[in-house]
């Protein structure tokens, strides 16, 4: 309790958490053996950990890939400690750069693909660079502050009303977002105007006012001005883009390779998975 | 399946007390998407939503809170790509890309934890570094209290620091905001952390001291060096340098934060060496920091229940301890933004010139290089420290199912449970760039809000009323014939008027009601008073209380759903003043209330299978709050 005491700076804290970390460390020291044991317990911290990010309790998917990091990351640990890299950090350290060097170094064997083999793999992972369906719209919105339980009334009545050519911006009740949004893709209609709209307005043929659609904040009559289809990408332009990626996708490989090939020399027992 | 690896090898390194460097840099341009366009610039302005205040590796603290994430990281969260949390898990917005952002490292030590803990530089071969990055945990704490030391008394540690580091970093950090800025579609500003603390209670060289931090944001062009507390712990000297700056072409905006804990120090009424304010005093820090950050993670700084004691509101966000202690600030003056408002008031008749006459924005403060808006998805703020509910008090230590004879850690009681999932700065602004927003947070056009993103206009003027808020082209009129939020009204005896319009954010809570802060002075008295000046659901505000009826609108504590049939999505209004007096300088900013939804640490204990901590309120309003509109009376 004296570092509580103690008039400290607000960084210490961390040092609690090295703290806790040392122990760990040296309960990894403890173990021996070539049995990597997943206990209940540790699953159920694991996924309640999981849970805490996703929203949602793991299913037996999700936790069969909980469990496998848990036991590459521990694979890992082993390795070193086996290595008698647990007696000094700096031993660890330099063996830890290497590792990642060696990964490194297969990203880097990697770095100048053909332009072919640059082609061939966007061909196959041309899903990835798409873009998607992007809508531009315009509307009338109608408040149900103001218009109560007449609002569908009046939502009708502007509906028969409105012509083309009508001066549309002047119809309806003003809105403090925009009356016109240009190209943008479901995802952010339905952050802006909630799923029910969003889903709704995607329905929609171009060109002619719809029925009202109702919003998180009221019903609104929508014209579509124009649709740009989900659209495969075209190589040239994103060149870069691509390069990004399949460099990223190799190192990716390589290591989960290098990985795999440590995992093999272990027995692993999972505890309290049925499956 | 690259971020799976990376944590690999985070872990891996954490628990070998060091780090492997995963700063890459690869240079991947940002092209406009098929069918994306450029927007043209809305006379009427449109608003945009950002966060000023993040933390990557580069601060001091947030390296040995284990973070590995980069400025670069940091803008790739902002644009809705995921990033790596310490603790091991990715971190997501929850909601749409921001439309504005900036890194804003400690300046003081800017990237010395990471070099001392890369191999073959000449400050990893120190032996503080050695102590830093070893396992032994005395040795980590003391060598961290050292750095941690120098920062709290603002002088340079001889042989750690170093000039050409932060120089270094510094340049990365400009050009990675430079990199990521895409005008009229995302805007990135160069910025950095001035963190200066003065000691004040706790004699002896305790770290009890009063926060005085502020995030440095530049306009454009930025400086060759940050101006840090290491150069200097008087803000006023930060100012003067800005000023210099700023005569060089360099413009650039101070934003004070957490003033809730700066024990007194950051809105007192004298200058930081004790003498009178002054006139010069008030200009120069109104030409340098117009605006304030009122609320983030570690806090509200709105009011306090001791200050406001007619205001029901005035409870949220509260965190009293100052930085890393059990000590609790002074709240009786001096840390709260409304009692600053008013004695703003004051000093401008005393001394012709209002100090405190600032706006209002909100930030997070993450120091995991992406910040935490969502109650239902919050990983608070310092890395391994408080990335799980355990560690942060919503969920009983050591797997216990119940909080029945449970001690939770102090520092999860007293500090990490009561901070909050807090908030954005949002700006009204004619287009997405450095210039436009910028200018903007200058004229005080802004608003804080708690995470949510509700949309808040809010416009004075004498000769405004009701029959503006039909007219299709309120907005433009209002532009023309009044002022917005931020702005001065300056005028004779008449009464101000008001147009208040609030949206709901789509994603978040309905609107409960709409209040009005007023704060104003009575011959050298000073005074305020919360009205309810738009309510939901058909209510109407009693003219005695100035209350709005309850709405009944309620939240189910077993899955945190709400009300389906409570609240407004928009809630409109035209109110004057009907207590104006003349003569009498006031000021008045809007606060906008949503239903009330669970808060982070209920969400926290429901997904946990455990009951909420009894020591926490269960549930919060987010709310809105916009700059304030100042009545100037001409004199006579």
């Amino acid at each position: 309790m004296k570092i509580f005491r103690d008039p400290i700076t607000h960084f210490v804290l961390i040092g609690l958490a090295l703290v806790a970390i040392n122990h760990f460390w040296n309960g990894y020291q403890g173990e021996q053996g070539r049995t990597i044991t997943v206990s209940a317990a540790e699953i159920d911290r694991l996924s309640a950990l999981w849970a805490n990010t996703a929203g949602r309790l793991p299913t037996g998917e999700d936790k069969q890939q909980i469990i496998d990091q848990y036991v590459q990351q521990e694979v890992l640990v082993r390795e070193a400690q086996r290595l008698g890299l647990g007696d000094d950090d700096t031993i660890i350290k330099r063996r830890l750069a290497q590792k990642m060097d060696f990964l490194v170094s297969g990203e880097s064997k990697a770095n100048n693909p053909s332009d072919a083999e640059l082609e061939s793999w966007f061909d196959a992972n041309r899903d990835k660079f798409a873009a998607p369906e992007r809508r531009s719209f315009i509307h009338i919105y109608l408040s149900p502050e103001k218009h109560g339980g007449a609002i569908e009334r009046v939502a009708a009545n502007i509906l028969q009303n409105v012509q083309p050519g009508t001066d549309w911006k002047g119809l309806g009740d003003p809105f403090i977002q925009k009356r016109s949004y240009a190209a943008i893709p479901e995802s952010e209609v339905t952050r802006l105007f909630g799923p029910d709209f969003a889903s709704a307005i995607f329905k929609l043929s171009p060109g002619q006012w719809s029925p009202p659609i109702g919003s998180a904040f009221g019903l609104h009559l929508v014209r579509i001005e124009a649709i740009d289809d989900a659209a495969e990408a075209n190589f040239e332009p994103i060149r870069a883009e691509v390069a990004a990626a399949w460099k990223e996708d190799q190192s990716t490989k390589a290591k989960q390779a290098a990985l795999q090939e440590l995992v093999r020399g272990y027995d692993v027992v999972i505890e309290g998975v049925d499956e | 399946m690259i971020r799976k690896f990376l944590t690999l090898t985070a872990m891996g390194a954490l628990m070998a007390g060091c780090s492997g460097d995963t700063d890459t840099q690869e240079k991947t341009g940002i092209a406009l998407a098929p069918g994306e366009t450029l927007e043209q610039p809305n006379p009427d302005r449109n608003v945009y939503f950002g966060d000023l205040h993040i933390h990557t590796r580069n601060s001091f603290d947030a390296y040995i809170f284990n973070v590995r994430t980069t400025p670069e990281d940091a803008y790739k969260f902002g644009m809705g790509e995921g990033i790596t949390h310490p603790s091991g898990y990715d971190l997501k917005l929850e909601g749409p890309a921001l439309d504005f952002m900036a890194v804003t490292d400690h300046a003081a030590y800017l990237g010395h934890l990471p070099a001392m803990d890369t191999e073959g530089t000449e400050i990893s071969k120190l032996e503080m570094a050695k102590d830093m990055f070893s396992t032994d945990p005395d040795k980590i704490i003391a060598a961290f209290q050292l750095i941690g030391g120098s920062v709290r008394d603002g002088r340079k540690m001889d042989g750690v620091y170093d000039a050409r580091i932060i120089g270094d970093v510094w340049k990365a950090t400009v050009d990675a905001a430079d990199k990521y800025y895409k005008p009229g579609k995302f805007t990135t500003f160069a910025a950095y952390e001035y963190t200066a603390t003065r000691v004040t209670q706790g004699e002896g060289g305790g770290f009890a001291g009063g926060n005085l931090h502020r995030n440095v944001v530049f306009r454009d062009s930025a400086p060759d060096m940050p101006f840090g507390t290491l150069e200097s712990s008087n803000p006023e000297d930060l100012w003067s340098w800005m000023d210099e700056q700023r005569a060089a072409g360099i413009d650039g905006l101070s934003i004070p934060h957490n003033s809730n804990v700066s024990d007194g120090e950051m809105f007192k009424l004298e200058t930081y060496n004790g003498l009178p304010l002054t006139k010069a005093y008030a200009d120069q820090r109104m030409r340098n920091e117009p605006i304030v950050e009122i609320t983030q993670v570690k806090g509200t700084s709105e009011t306090h229940p001791s200050l406001s004691p007619n205001d029901e509101w005035a409870d949220f966000g509260i965190y009293e301890y100052l930085l890393s202690s059990q000590i609790k600030s002074k709240t009786s003056s001096g840390d709260y933004v409304r009692q600053a408002y008013a004695n703003g008031l004051v000093l401008e008749d005393r001394i012709g010139s209002n100090p405190f006459q600032f706006g209002l924005i909100g930030s997070t403060d993450t120091h995991v290089a992406g910040g935490s808006f969502d109650e239902k998805n919050f990983w608070s703020k310092i890395g391994v420290v408080d990335g799980t509910p355990e560690s942060r008090g919503s969920v009983p230590p050591g797997g216990k199912k119940s909080w029945e004879g449970v001690t939770v850690d102090p520092r999860a009681a007293s500090w990490f449970s009561r901070w909050g999932a807090s908030g954005y700065a949002a700006v009204w602004a004619e287009e997405n760039t450095r210039e436009a927003i910028f200018d903007a947070m200058r004229r005080k056009e802004t608003y804080a809000t708690t995470g949510t993103r509700i949309k808040l206009r809010f416009f004075g003027g004498f000769d405004f009323d009701a029959a503006m808020l039909d007219d299709p082209e309120m907005v433009s009129k209002a532009y023309k014939d009044g002022v917005a939020m931020g702005g001065d009204l300056v005028g004779e005896d008449k009464a101000p008027g008001f147009i208040v319009w609030a949206m709901r954010d789509a994603m978040s809570a309905p609107l409960q009601r709409v209040q009005i802060v007023k704060v104003w002075t009575d011959g050298g008295k000073t005074n305020e008073k919360v009205f309810d000046v738009a309510c939901s659901d058909g209510g109407t505000v009693d003219p005695v209380t100035a209350r709005c009826p309850d709405n009944g609108a309620t939240v189910n504590l077993t899955d945190c759903s709400i009300s389906t049939d409570k609240g407004a999505p928009e809630l409109k209004t035209f109110w004057r003043d009907p207590e104006h007096k003349a003569g009498q300088r006031a000021s008045y900013y809007v606060r906008v209330l949503e239903n009330p939804v669970c808060r982070w640490s209920t969400w926290d204990a429901i997904r946990a299978g455990v009951p909420p901590n009894p020591a926490l309120q269960k549930t919060i309003q987010e709310r809105a709050w916009s700059s304030p509109i100042w009545y100037v009376p001409t004199k006579a």
